[in-house]
């Protein structure tokens, strides 16, 4: 496979020269550069998506340091995979009686955004309550947090919605943190 | 005639060497363009578990009053004795359950044995990454009068036990760590719930972990791990707790003090099957 980087750039130094004989070249070349740039941009963003490896320390650091005074409990990264038609990742997050935990998801790695719901049961039970979406709360940011108001098992959905042509990959960031209120007491 | 010949080879040129350069097509990306349907499509895997902290396990049964029994941890001289990878890997988890027990009991001396018997474990396994950088046994005994600092470097050891795992893409094997230090958790909660509603609570609530923690444990695909057995007396725990177990009005679960003694012999029998040589 032809490196990217190597060919836009050859591309662009062929047109450059071109243009210094003709004027008329000029033209062709500024539509052409405009496109020769689209392709460059529409190829980076595919890079993103098919470089998807879900071993992203730098958007785990950024959830980690989203927790603030919450202590790392531990962390979930989920391959995404965007199918043909939209669909759902499920994972259960045990959270124990009386304890305050934060929830920190990191969508930088996706090449389209998935929203976040969580649910006081899993989806297969009936009568369950959707207690948070990043629909109606995550105002369209990348970090999305949340504080569960009764710690119970929840139900993470990643709703994820259509590929654009092709199946694309990327990583949601998951980290959990709760509150060691203990250590003051001692 | 010779300038329009001229633009008609260039552009040719240009274009031809566009698509030269752009990345071989996909299969799925000449396709014809899909109509896609706005129902929703519902993935049949089973759902993932993320699985707590066992330091948090430590702090909550602490929390609720489980009192300190020196007797009761593995010893941090027995780490010498494990000498097969599966045993090597469980004993990761209860040691990282000890040192947190004996951290929260403000158990200084047996914190650093435990830390020690932590690193050789994790030489051992190949992960000695987690402890190369961060000088973070010489910060552990440094610290360890200071008990919010020591919790701070215990929980930057799990970071770096989890990062270690994701990005040697073994996250499956967080299960058998989780497993170890989840059994050993439960063995100082049981041993200690006699008399102690809020530690009984404590353990019981744990139960909920093992519907999804038995099938990743029997998921490894590592043959080289030898867990059969671990996983069958999980099971075999499960379905006791699954058969006498009811809920109250809130929704949490209880057991009769019988089954509570019968759910700690159990425990105990896998407990000592994990930590023996």
């Amino acid at each position: 496979m032809l490196n990217f980087e190597f060919c836009y750039q050859s591309k662009f130094n062929i047109l450059a020269h071109q243009s210094q004989y003709n004027p008329i070249m000029k033209k062709i070349v500024q539509i052409l550069g405009i496109f020769v740039l689209f392709m460059a941009v529409t190829a980076a963003g595919n890079k993103r998506v098919s470089n998807g490896s879900c071993s992203n320390t730098e958007a785990k650091i950024k959830a980690i340091d989203s927790l603030d005074t919450y202590f790392y409990a531990s962390s979930k990264i989920s391959s995404i995979n965007y199918t043909y038609k939209t669909s759902v990742k499920e994972v259960e997050v045990p959270l124990f009686k009386g304890e305050k935990y934060r929830m920190v998801f990191n969508r930088q790695d996706l090449p389209k955004n998935v929203e976040v719901e969580i649910y006081d049961k899993s989806r297969e039970s009936d009568g369950r309550t959707l207690l948070y979406s990043s629909k109606t709360e995550g105002n369209g940011s990348t970090i999305l947090t949340y504080e569960p108001k009764r710690a119970k098992n929840l139900f993470i959905n990643y709703v994820i919605p259509p590929a654009q042509g092709s199946d694309e990959i990327g990583c949601m960031v998951f980290v959990l943190g709760y509150q060691l209120t203990f250590v003051k007491n001692n | 005639m010779k300038k329009n010949n001229l633009i008609i080879a260039v552009s040719v040129f240009s274009t031809a060497l566009l698509f030269a350069c752009a990345e071989a097509p996909k299969k799925e990306e000449i396709t014809e363009e899909v109509v896609v349907e706005e129902v929703e499509e519902i993935e049949d895997e089973s759902a993932d578990l993320m699985l707590p902290s066992p330091i948090q396990i430590a702090s909550i049964f602490n929390r609720s009053g489980l009192t300190y029994n020196g007797e009761l941890p593995n010893s941090p001289d027995a780490v010498s004795n494990y000498n097969t990878k599966t045993k090597k890997y469980l004993n990761f988890g209860v040691y990282s359950a000890d040192m947190a027990y004996s951290v929260l009991n403000k158990k200084q001396q047996e914190s650093i044995d435990y830390l020690a018997a932590i690193k050789k474990l994790s030489d051992e396994t190949g992960m000695d990454a987690i402890f190369s950088t961060g000088n973070m046994v010489e910060r552990f005994e440094k610290n360890i009068g200071t008990q919010d600092s020591i919790m701070r470097i215990l929980t930057e050891i799990k970071i770096k036990t989890d990062s270690y795992l994701e990005e040697n893409k073994e996250q499956a094997k967080m299960a058998i760590f989780f497993t170890g230090a989840w059994v050993e958790g439960m063995y100082l909660g049981t041993k200690s719930a006699s008399g102690n509603e809020m530690v009984k609570d404590r353990v019981l609530e744990q139960m909920n972990i093992l519907k999804n923690l038995i099938p990743a444990l029997r998921a490894q695909s590592d043959e080289t791990f030898d867990l059969t057995e671990v996983a069958n007396q999980l099971e075999a725990i499960n379905t006791f707790y699954q058969s006498v177990a009811t809920e109250d009005a809130e929704g949490y679960a209880t057991i009769n003090p019988d089954d509570m003694i019968e759910l700690t012999k159990k425990i105990e029998a896998l407990r000592s099957n994990i930590v023996s040589a």
